[in-house]
C-alpha cells in the first residue's frame, strides 16, 4: 500500500519544487536529422575560431605517436586560421575584453 | 573532467553519438552510457569507481530485500540497513577528520593525553549527491512510490548517469528510472532547449562566476582586513552571484546534456534572490537539495504536524543537517544554524499567515531584506573558517578605506547576475525559441559562435565548479 500523502499543504512541494522542465512533452520525435548538423556546425565554429584552444589542448596531451600527429595538425591548423583570419579575430575580441577587465 | 573544457566536448561528443546509434537496442545504450559515466568519474580518480560501484550493488541488494520482504518489520530493518549503510561510508569519507579531531579537542580540553590517530581521507567526488540520490531509492522503495529496480544496469545508470554525477542536480528514481523504461526520443524542442541551457550554463561559469571569483571575491575573503566595508560589501554581493552563476550553471549543463541525450532532469533553481521570503527562497535554491531535505528528513522528522515548538526544532535540525551536508566544518553548522533561525523566525511572526505572504513587509523591501539575510550566509560559508567570517564582519565598521575593488567589469557582471533574477521567468525559453525556429545548421553554427566568444572572454584555464568539493 502507498504511503498515506501528508496532510498539511507544505507537504505537498516535492513535485511542486522539483517541476518539470522538459516543455517538449508531446512534442513530435523528429529523427536525429536535426541533431547532427548542428552538433557539426558548431564544432566547426569552434575550430575556426579557437584555433589557440585547440592547439593549446594539443599540447598538453600525453606523448604518443597520434598525439604528437595531433600537436602537428593542431599548429599547422592554427597558422591557416591565422592567415585566413578567424583565429586573428579571436585575438582583437580577446583583448578588447581585457582592455575592459583593466580599466 | 570539467564541462567548460575542450575533453569534455570531445567526451560528449563521442557519447552522443554511441547513445544515437544505439537507439532501439535497449540494454546495450544503457551499458554505453553507463561506461561512459564510469569513464568520465574515472577521470577525477579511478579508484573511487568501485566505491560507486559496491554503493549501487548495495542499494540494489537492499532494494530487493525490501521488496521481498513478507513482514513491515522486515521491510523496516533492511530499509534501516539501507540508509545506514550510505550514511557509514558517507560519514567515514566526509566527516571522519571533522569528528575525530574534534573528540580529540574535547580530550584535550578534559586533560586527557591520549588521541586517537587521525589519517587523511581522501574525499570522493560527488559522494554526498550519490549517497542521498541512493538514500532516496532506497526510502522511495520503502514506501513504495517506486518498485525496486529489477536490473542492475538500470539502477547502475541512474546511479552514475554522468551529467548529474558529481554536483547534481539531486535526481530522484522516481524522476529518472521511469525514462529508462521508454525509448528515449529526442525532438526539435529538446536539441533546442538542451543547446540553449548548455550555452546559458557556459556564460553563467566561465564569465560571471570565473570574473567575480578572481577579480573581487576571492581577493576580499582571503584578506578582508586589507578592506574597508564598501569593499567587503560589494565582496559579499560578489560572492551571492558568484555561487549562483557557478551552481546553476553546472545544473544547466548537466540540464541540457541529459537533454540531447534524450532524458530530463528537474529544475534545481528558479531566481532564488527575488524571493520574498526566505522559505520562498529555499524553494528557489538548490531546489533538488531542499525538496530532499524536506522529504527525507523534515517529514519523517515531524514536520509541521505536532504543534509549533516540535516544527521550529525540525527546521533548525533539517538546516543544520543541510548545513552539515555541504562539508564537516563549523562555518557550514553555522551557515545551517542561521537558516534554521531565519526560517523558524519567520514562521513564528507568520503566524497563521499562509508562507507565500511575506512578514518582511512590501515585497520589494522583503526581496531587499531576504536577499542581504542571504549574503550575511553567505560569509560564514564562503570564509576560511569561522574567525575569518568574524574577521569580515568586523571589517563592515571600517567606512573610511575607499573601494579598491569596484571596477566597471566586476560592477557590470555584479549588476547582471543581479538582474537576470528579475527578467521574465521564461526568458531561457525565449531564447530556445530562436534555435527551434532556424533551420539545423544554423542553430549549430550560432550555438557555436557563442561558445567561441564565451571563450575569447573567458579566462585561460578552467576553474573548478565550487559545489564539487562537496
Amino acid at each position: 500500500m502507498a504511503r498515506a500523502p501528508e496532510q498539511e499543504p507544505e507537504h505537498h512541494l516535492s513535485r511542486q519544487m522539483t517541476p518539470a522542465l522538459d516543455p517538449t512533452t508531446g512534442a513530435k520525435a523528429e529523427p536525429l536529422r536535426r541533431l547532427w548538423p548542428a552538433a557539426i556546425a558548431g564544432t566547426v565554429m569552434l575550430a575556426l575560431f579557437n584555433a589557440q584552444g585547440l592547439e593549446k589542448w594539443a599540447q598538453r596531451l600525453p606523448d604518443s605517436a597520434v598525439s604528437n600527429w595531433i600537436i602537428v595538425g593542431s599548429f599547422e591548423w592554427k597558422g591557416l586560421m591565422e592567415k585566413l583570419g578567424p583565429a586573428r579575430l579571436f585575438e582583437d575580441v580577446r583583448r578588447a575584453f581585457r582592455d575592459f577587465r583593466g580599466a | 573532467m570539467l564541462f567548460p573544457t575542450l575533453n569534455f566536448l570531445i567526451f560528449f561528443l563521442i557519447v552522443l553519438a554511441a547513445a544515437w546509434a544505439l537507439v532501439g537496442r535497449d540494454s546495450w545504450r544503457k551499458f554505453a552510457l553507463t561506461a561512459a559515466s564510469y569513464v568520465f568519474y574515472a577521470f577525477w580518480d579511478w579508484r573511487f569507481t568501485f566505491l560507486l560501484l559496491a554503493n549501487t550493488l548495495g542499494i540494489y541488494l537492499v532494494g530487493l530485500w525490501i521488496g521481498r520482504a513478507k513482514t513491515e518489520r522486515t521491510r523496516k530493518i533492511a530499509v534501516g540497513v539501507g540508509v545506514a549503510l550510505m550514511l557509514v561510508v558517507l560519514g567515514f569519507f566526509k566527516y571522519f577528520e571533522f569528528f575525530v579531531s574534534s573528540f580529540n579537542d574535547l580530550l584535550r580540553s578534559a586533560g586527557l593525553e591520549r588521541e586517537i590517530p587521525i589519517f587523511v581521507v581522501i574525499l570522493p567526488v560527488g559522494i554526498s549527491f550519490f549517497t542521498f540520490q541512493g538514500i532516496s531509492y532506497v526510502v522511495d522503495v520503502y514506501h513504495r512510490i517506486i518498485p525496486p529496480a529489477r536490473s542492475f544496469l538500470d539502477l547502475a545508470l541512474f546511479k552514475s548517469f554522468f551529467p548529474q554525477l558529481v554536483a547534481g542536480p539531486i535526481v530522484r528514481a522516481a524522476d529518472f528510472m521511469p525514462q529508462l523504461e521508454r525509448k528515449p526520443d529526442i525532438t526539435r524542442l529538446h536539441i533546442s532547449l538542451g543547446l540553449t541551457l548548455i550555452v546559458w550554463g557556459l556564460f553563467k561559469k566561465s564569465i560571471v562566476a570565473n570574473y567575480l571569483a578572481i577579480d573581487l571575491v576571492d581577493k576580499v575573503f582571503f584578506d578582508p582586513a586589507r578592506y574597508g566595508a564598501l569593499d567587503l560589501l560589494i565582496g559579499v554581493y560578489g560572492y551571492a552571484v558568484q555561487i549562483y552563476c557557478d551552481f546553476s550553471a553546472y545544473s544547466d549543463i548537466a540540464i541540457g546534456a541529459a537533454m540531447l541525450l534524450g532524458y530530463t532532469f528537474p529544475r534545481n533553481f528558479d531566481q532564488p534572490y527575488r524571493a520574498a521570503t526566505l522559505s520562498e527562497f529555499w524553494r528557489r535554491w538548490h531546489i533538488s537539495l531542499s525538496s530532499w531535505l524536506r522529504d527525507y528528513l523534515y517529514i519523517p522528522l515531524g514536520g509541521n504536524r505536532f504543534g509549533p515548538v516540535r516544527t521550529y526544532a525540525n527546521l533548525m535540525v533539517t538546516m543544520l543537517l543541510g548545513g552539515l551536508w555541504h562539508g564537516a566544518a563549523l562555518k557550514f553548522v553555522i551557515w545551517g544554524f542561521l537558516h534554521g533561525l531565519g526560517l523558524t523566525v519567520e514562521r513564528l511572526l507568520s503566524g497563521a499567515r499562509r508562507a507565500s505572504s511575506s512578514v518582511w513587509g512590501p515585497k520589494p523591501v522583503a526581496i531587499v531584506l531576504v536577499f542581504h539575510f542571504v549574503c550575511f550566509c553567505w560569509i560564514f560559508f564562503r570564509a576560511k573558517d569561522f574567525a575569518a567570517a568574524a574577521d569580515y564582519i568586523a571589517g563592515f565598521a571600517n567606512w573610511s578605506t575607499a573601494a579598491e575593488l569596484a571596477t566597471p567589469l566586476t560592477l557590470v557582471l555584479l549588476a547582471l547576475g543581479l538582474v537576470m533574477h528579475f527578467t521574465p521567468r521564461d526568458l531561457i525559453n525565449r531564447f530556445e525559441t530562436l534555435f527551434w525556429r532556424m533551420p539545423a545548421m544554423g542553430a549549430g553554427i550560432l550555438c557555436g559562435g557563442f561558445v567561441a566568444l564565451i571563450e575569447a572572454f573567458g579566462l585561460d584555464g578552467a576553474a573548478p565548479f565550487i559545489y564539487f568539493q562537496f
